[in-house]
């Protein structure tokens, strides 16, 4: 197993170069680059209108006269031997330094919600595939279509309606401006608390709908089966029998989702979070794209890559685990 | 409801996980200390109560000794504004005024109320005339190519060190002069050259004594004085705290020193101590990375605390101006910048009570949501006026299509094109009546006229869909890219396709992303162009330079290269352009020279600005007090200093 593991790794790094590579190209390819917006808005600014010298200086500042392989080489080549992810055009400042906080307040969010998600998904999917066209099987398939149905970003915006009319609290962002960046303090638990509710709540919907539904198809198909039939035969109590195997299998394809678990956790609901002004890693992503920032844009995008490949081979060991019927490295053994 | 439960139970489970992050603390706040009013010292001033501790535990020494000998002071007369529609009153110490940004480091908004200019108009009205603010007195030669400058005796930087001609000197040799470092745009720029015009010569600087300073120019140059004392220009151009930015800068430490700093500010090479000197030094727009933490400013509020979500400033204990009563301005101790995402979110924030200013973020279709919720927020919408004009179509008149400017150039096009605009409609629905049908170019709305003279110019024959086709058979096609950036901008560029249409030219627009715009427009690709303008507007008078050949990138860059490049303007477009420049960039300028830049704009129609005066809600804490209730919006951001809490 170990050997796999290593196998595995060592496969990512190829890989993980050409995820770079590939992020690099895309954020060149449109037209224009950072530098376009940058003057535009330093015209605006200044009311002057910048003469080609001055345009040429400036592209000599941010390093864009240099053509693309080198640049690319330089970025990476100081990834790969400081671990620094270069400097911000937009923010004129280390990358390293930006993503940071983001990152921290996107994982405990996407965690949080993950919590959630699985705590309410997997037992409601188990009920509602064992108690199958019960009301309450009616009432969550309902509800986890209109949770497919409906995207976040809308929910957000109606959820936000809701908070504000009937507590009068503007949930914008995880804190009220008295307690964003200062230490923590029982306080500012309580600030957090009044407003983290909305995202969790908000991500983990449109999550567990899915889940919900994958989970009683599988666990639907497994309990028609005749392992079971035979077990209940033999007099297996229900819930051994129940938790024993069919639930074992069936929650089989959540964990294959795992993979796409990781990555999203970082990247922290794009758009949900611009909608709540959450400071998290997708907002940053958005604009970096935007403004062609491309040392910013290419490290998210890198992490991000990297970190579905590494939940790739967790959802794998954790699948072997759970099924033994998978085994490693094909049948050499 | 059972996702809510499970929520709660998993938060509370979170709990000891936040709780552990650090030491605790009382909340924020606290430091708004209200307390009892403040006595007098002996100079006559009142500490600020927000610095009565520093200055008791004598980690600031006390206010007599902080100001200058002659501190500027603002009264009810000097700061008086034209048209009763500021009702100045000397304010009260204390308040933190909470703003918002779209950007971590950079906001108009912000920007505007931290400046401080070398002399300053302190009523706002565009025609009063100049009087002292860092420098105290100044005086130009006959011929206007000599200005003299003479710094505030006793002036200081925020931390306390003298402002002096060195700090004159560094900026100009080590700053402006300086290759490697003045890519950092924003000094070098058109009002620094002679003649204010892009074809002159720099300035240069000379130091008399250790007060005073000179501009030199080798040509007259009227307008300098005009142009770098605009409430959005300040001083730094001029001064900056040599003491404190000769110690990142590569001409006063040594290579392996300044390598070092480099390192730490996360950067390589020893090329890269400009991008760090960039960040330390205070720059137009992101005036607040954490960087400039420590960097000496002669502004009202200076940073002591800057992230990616918010931005801290708290006021500068060396500030040199008092009010009548003795108070040190600024009134309020603390400004809060946080950052926003989206529209939505900030009319949410506005509608809550938890914006005490903005101009900028506000939507003109969002006034009656602001309207509906300002008694409860606490808070007034005042539509004030824009100083500039986003509802200005601009022609390309050399563009790589000859039959799209040979039509272009034919004033009759131009002026069909201006009979089929309805512009009460666009002012009705788009800008909710706050904005008046343009008094700069003809506007009436005549549809059939329009269609005769657009028949006239031979554009009379039309293909099977009923389009206006060109001389050599091809639809005339009017395409808008237009700048996300602007989104007001979408609904008026669908009601102006479709007044186009009306009279049978076939009109499109796109939305594009903005780089992409950009470069469109500068590589000569767009033929007509629905731009932002300030030439027609109070503020703007003088901004012909700037905003008169957009659109037209070739006649631009020829005008910009004196020749050298481009193509070069056709007489009729140079003679509008020319009155317009000789109506500023000075001012006063005179009423005459308004008059004739109006009568022929009016006549030849160069580009079409068909809206007069569009408003912006500006929202307003309703507890603020010096505020001014109607002129252009910006004027209250350009006297943040006099706001205060009521």
């Amino acid at each position: 197993m170990l050997q796999y593991i290593l196998r595995r790794a060592i496969g990512f790094l190829p890989l993980i170069l050409a995820v770079s590579i590939i992020a690099f190209v895309l954020i060149e390819l449109p037209p224009g680059d950072f530098l376009t917006t940058y003057i535009q808005r330093l015209e605006e600014f200044t009311a002057t209108k910048l003469s080609p010298a001055e345009v040429e200086n400036l592209t000599r500042f941010y390093g864009l006269d240099r053509p693309f392989h080198v640049r690319y080489a330089k970025w990476i080549g100081n990834l790969v031997l400081r671990g620094n992810f270069g400097w911000s055009l937009t923010f004129n400042r280390p990358v390293n330094e930006i993503i940071r906080d983001p990152m921290v307040t996107a994982i405990v969010l996407s965690l949080l919600s993950l919590v959630v998600t699985y705590l309410v998904a997997v037992p409601v999917g188990i009920v509602s595939a064992v108690r199958q066209y019960s009301w309450f099987d009616y009432t969550f398939t309902f509800l986890g279509f209109v949770g497919l149905a409906v995207p976040s970003f809308l929910l957000a915006l109606v959820v936000l309606w809701f908070a504000f009319r009937y507590f009068g609290v503007a949930i914008t962002g995880l804190f009220s401006p008295d307690f964003i960046d200062v230490p923590w303090s029982l306080a500012r638990v309580g600030d957090l608390l009044k407003r983290i509710w909305a995202p969790v709540i908000i991500v983990a919907v449109s999550g567990m709908a899915a889940l919900i539904r994958v989970l009683r198809g599988s666990l639907l198909d497994e309990l028609a089966k005749q392992y079971v039939v035979t077990a209940r035969a033999k007099g297996v109590s229900e819930p051994r029998l129940l938790f024993r195997y069919p639930v074992r299998l069936a929650v089989n394809p959540i964990v294959s989702g795992i993979g796409w678990v990781l990555p999203a956790i970082v990247s922290g609901e794009t758009v949900t979070s611009i909608v709540l002004n959450l400071q998290t890693t997708g907002p940053i992503l958005f604009h970096a794209l935007l403004a062609q920032d491309m040392y910013l844009a290419g490290s998210i995008v890198l992490i991000l890559s990297s970190l579905v490949l590494v939940g790739n081979l967790v959802s794998d060991i954790l699948l072997a685990w759970i099924d033994p019927r998978i085994q490693f490295g094909g049948l050499a053994e | 409801m059972r996702a809510t439960v499970t929520t709660l139970v998993a938060l509370l489970l979170a709990l000891p996980l936040f709780a552990g992050g650090g030491e605790e603390q009382p909340a924020a706040a606290a430091d708004e200390t209200a307390g009892s009013e403040p006595m007098a010292t002996a100079g006559g001033y009142l500490e600020p109560p927000f610095l009565a501790q520093r200055v008791a535990d004598g980690e600031l020494p006390p206010i007599d000794e902080r100001l200058p000998g002659n501190p500027l002071v603002l009264t009810r007369q000097r700061n008086d504004a034209p048209d009763g529609i500021l009702d100045y009153q000397d304010g009260n110490y204390g308040g933190t005024l909470r703003m918002v940004n779209q950007h971590p480091f950079n906001t108009p908004v912000l920007s505007f109320m931290l400046i401080e200019q070398l002399l300053s108009r302190p009523g706002y009205n565009i025609g009063d005339p100049l009087t002292g603010n860092v420098a105290e007195s100044w005086s130009a030669n006959d011929d206007n190519t000599e200005f003299t400058f003479t710094i505030r005796e006793g002036l200081r930087w925020s931390d306390g060190t003298p402002v002096t001609t060195e700090d004159v000197r560094y900026t100009f040799e080590d700053f402006f002069l300086n290759d490697e470092l003045n890519t950092t745009y924003f000094i070098r720029n058109r009002s620094l050259k002679a003649g204010t015009r892009d074809g002159g010569n720099w300035m240069d600087v000379q130091v008399v004594d250790d007060r005073t300073f000179k501009v030199v120019f080798d040509e007259p140059t009227p307008g300098f004085l005009d142009e770098n004392n605009k409430p959005w220009k300040g001083y730094e151009r001029f001064l900056n705290p040599s003491h404190y930015l000769k110690q990142y800068h590569r001409s006063y430490v040594s290579e392996e020193e300044l390598l070092k700093l480099v390192k730490e500010a996360g950067l390589e090479n020893i090329e890269d101590w400009t991008k760090m000197y960039d960040a330390v030094g205070t720059r137009p727009f992101d005036r607040w990375v954490p960087e400039i933490i420590g960097t000496p400013v002669l502004w009202p509020w200076m940073v002591v605390e800057s992230s990616a979500s918010r931005v801290v400033f708290e006021r500068n204990p060396y500030y040199y101006k008092v009010d009548g009563s003795g108070k040190q301005i600024p009134y309020i101790d603390r400004l809060l910048l946080t950052k926003i995402e989206d529209g939505e979110a900030f009319n949410l924030k506005v509608i809550a009570g938890e914006v005490d200013i903005d101009d900028t973020i506000t939507q003109i279709d969002a006034i009656p949501l602001y309207a509906e919720n300002a008694e409860r927020g606490g808070y007034l919408v005042l539509p004030m006026e824009q100083p500039y004009n986003r509802a200005t179509v601009f022609f390309n008149y050399a563009s790589e299509d000859p039959l799209w400017n040979d039509t272009v150039k034919d004033r009759r096009f131009r002026l069909a094109l201006t009979h089929a605009i309805n512009s009460q409609e666009v002012a009705d629905t788009v800008y909710y009546g706050f904005a008046a049908p343009s008094t700069w170019v003809p506007s009436d709305y005549d549809p059939a006229a329009a269609e005769a003279l657009l028949d006239e110019i031979g554009l009379d024959k039309r293909d099977a869909q009923g389009w206006r086709l060109q001389a050599d058979g091809s639809r005339l096609e009017i395409f808008f890219s237009i700048n996300p950036r602007f989104p007001d901008k979408i609904p008026t560029a669908e009601l102006l396709t479709e007044y186009f249409k009306a009279v049978g030219l076939f009109a499109t627009f796109k939305v594009q992303e903005q780089a992409f715009h950009g470069e469109q427009m500068r590589a000569n690709k767009l033929k007509i162009a629905l731009e932002s303008d300030e030439s027609t507007t109070l503020y703007g008078f003088g901004h012909v330079a700037y905003f008169f050949h957009q659109g037209v990138p070739r006649w631009r860059s020829w005008l910009q290269t004196n020749g050298a490049e481009g193509e070069e303007p056709d007489q009729w477009w140079l003679d509008v352009y020319n009155l317009g420049l000789a109506m500023g960039p000075g001012i006063p300028w005179s009423d005459q020279a308004l008059a004739d830049f109006k009568a022929a704009l009016y006549q030849n129609i160069p580009f079409i600005p068909f809206m007069d005066v569009p408003k912006q809600p500006v929202i307003v804490n309703a507890r603020l007090g010096n505020v001014f209730s109607d002129g252009v919006s910006q004027w209250l951001l350009y006297a943040g200093e006099q706001l205060y809490f009521k």
